[in-house]
């Protein structure tokens, strides 16, 4: 009763500079190592690859959230190059995919998946507008790429409130954070 | 057997068993766990979403879903009852629908449920749920 549909994420993948450029991967990290200069930091790094490597989360929650990762990923950058219609389809996506897997995330992990979701909602409530304000558009996948980016373990109390969300306008509401919530995610 | 809720006589066998299922859904859609618990058993479990859930999961899932302003329509149609003695099976279409910051979209489960009589009353043991794709 609860089920939505077998959602096959895009398998489009945006082609990182390293991959256009070529020599990236291999003589340019070399010469960074050489001279001591970090690559970038996982969070800094937008790809799953990356997030997986992300030593201080569990490893079972990362990969589970590398997939939703990657999507608000793709949402991001086509938002970014203008291409409202191709991003409010990808957060359909979007949607459909995290409705299908919140089942069965719930049970394992009942406070990022309520946290998650919220943050969900918020780029669906915006995306959902004929004109998503910019503004608000790139601070709530911000803020999704960030929660997702950082799926803690289950050790700390959040205490985030409800959105309070006019789903009838679907005006967006920025929610007011925690302290617990800003301590972890930034404020 | 194939019966339609509608032609079916009330205090018939498989008119308890379908309103027996329908109360579970009346329970979900106002968190009402006191009317859920009277018509699930004990060791009540449900397949739903690629997950299991017991009684208490599924209430908290749900209850989360409204916490988070989502609201779920649910109708058990076109049951198909088969009653042996004191258990049942019955297979149905819950028709309904999901309302969420997108908006109110329609959506069909396939589900079917197994029940017990236990004291005299209807309980269901086992639920499974798959969502009709669009």
């Amino acid at each position: 009763m609860i089920l939505w549909p077998t959602v096959h994420m895009s398998k489009h993948r945006y082609l990182s500079f390293g991959t256009i450029v070529g020599l990236w991967p291999g003589s340019i990290l070399l010469a960074f190592a050489t001279l001591g200069i970090r690559a970038g930091s996982a969070e800094e790094n937008s790809s799953p690859t990356a997030v997986l490597q992300s030593a201080s989360s569990d490893p079972a929650l990362v990969g589970e959230m590398a997939g939703f990762k990657s999507l608000v990923d793709q949402i991001n950058v086509t938002f970014e190059e203008g291409q409202s219609i191709a991003a409010k389809t990808k957060v359909g996506e979007l949607e459909s995919l995290w409705e299908q897997a919140e089942p069965r995330l719930y049970l394992t992990y009942p406070k990022q998946s309520q946290m998650l979701d919220r943050s969900i909602d918020r780029v669906i409530a915006l995306f959902s507008q004929s004109n998503p304000d910019p503004r608000q558009a790139r601070a709530s996948l911000h803020q999704l790429i960030e929660i997702l980016s950082h799926p803690i373990p289950q050790t700390v109390e959040l205490q985030e409130k409800v959105p309070a969300v006019n789903w009838e306008t679907n005006d967006w509401y920025a929610p007011p954070r925690s302290p617990a919530f800003n301590d972890l995610f930034g404020s | 057997m194939t019966l339609f809720a509608g032609n079916m006589n009330a205090g018939t066998q498989e008119q308890q068993i379908v309103d027996t299922v329908s109360t579970i859904f009346a329970a979900a859609r106002s968190d009402d766990v006191a009317k859920f618990d009277s018509v699930i058993a004990s060791d009540f479990y449900i397949f739903d979403g690629g997950a299991r859930f017991n009684g208490d999961s599924v209430m908290s899932f749900i209850k989360a879903q409204h916490a988070a302003g989502k609201r779920y329509e649910w109708n058990v149609t076109e049951p198909d009852v088969h009653v042996s003695g004191d258990t049942a099976w019955v297979a149905y279409v819950n028709k309904g629908s999901i309302t969420d910051a997108s908006g109110t979209a329609k959506q069909n489960w396939l589900e079917s449920a197994f029940l017990e009589k236990r004291a005299g009353n209807w309980k269901i043991v086992f639920m499974h749920s798959t969502r009709v794709p669009k």
